[in-house]
């Protein structure tokens, strides 16, 4: 036989949406003895309005907190990667390369790529005297510095024209 | 221009004529090819001494290092 009075007792009104429903569907306070005053669904239908309502507000906070972040995260990868090279040396690099065919070349068509955009002394070198077709191992810091403004004229001409 | 880091000067003050609209792409363009013939000129320089183990001093270059 079921026990009317403690299924009654174990009902409760929830004050949101004013159903009667039973103990189990309300949540616990973080107490974990009381329960609360509304039902499971209202809780997570608050919940859910409530992150809706804050969405932009803490995307923005996380894409703030992204951007003051990603220059140190780059400068600490930047920082470990010299360290890792001045302890091993340019072998472990050419080891490297050569264990990572792939990889090395997809990294050296990012590095030219680089340099193509920013004109760096490396690509601007590279141009001038390229290491495998050239005997030319230190080319002349004015010749590059040379190379370069040509270059940015003959870029800036095709841009006006 | 008699050396390299005159012409360096001449094409830094061409691009930043070029930058304001003082002179003309065309203008520009022929002075940066001029320049270019001068550049690949006393590379091909720079490579033969290199290719000759040699180092003497490029007149063209001497100026500047």
């Amino acid at each position: 036989m079921i026990d009317v009075l403690a299924v009654e007792r174990s009902m409760k009104t929830c004050t949101v949406c004013g159903k009667e429903k039973p103990a189990s569907d309300y949540r616990l306070h973080s107490d974990k003895k009381t329960v609360m005053r509304y039902c499971n669904d209202c809780h997570l239908a608050k919940r859910r309005a409530q992150h809706a309502a804050k969405r932009e507000e803490r995307n923005a906070q996380f894409r703030a907190r992204y951007a003051a972040n990603a220059n140190g995260v780059k400068d600490k990868m930047a920082a470990a990667r010299k360290a890792k090279y001045a302890k091993q040396g340019r072998a472990a690099l050419i080891a490297w390369a050569a264990a990572n065919p792939e990889k090395a070349a997809e990294a050296q068509r990012k590095k030219m790529k680089r340099g193509r955009e920013r004109l760096s002394d490396y690509y601007v070198r590279r141009l001038l005297c390229h290491p495998e077709r050239s005997a030319v191992r230190k080319v002349p810091t004015v010749l590059i510095e040379c190379k370069r403004l040509q270059l940015m004229i003959e870029r800036e001409c095709r841009e006006k024209r | 221009m008699k050396n390299a880091e005159e012409l360096r000067d001449e094409l830094a003050q061409t691009f930043a004529q070029l930058k304001a609209g003082a002179i003309k792409p065309s203008e520009a363009a022929e002075l940066a090819n001029l320049a270019g013939k001068m550049i690949s000129s006393a590379k091909v320089q720079v490579e033969y001494f290199a290719l000759r183990k040699e180092s003497p001093r490029i007149k063209f270059l001497e100026m500047a290092e």
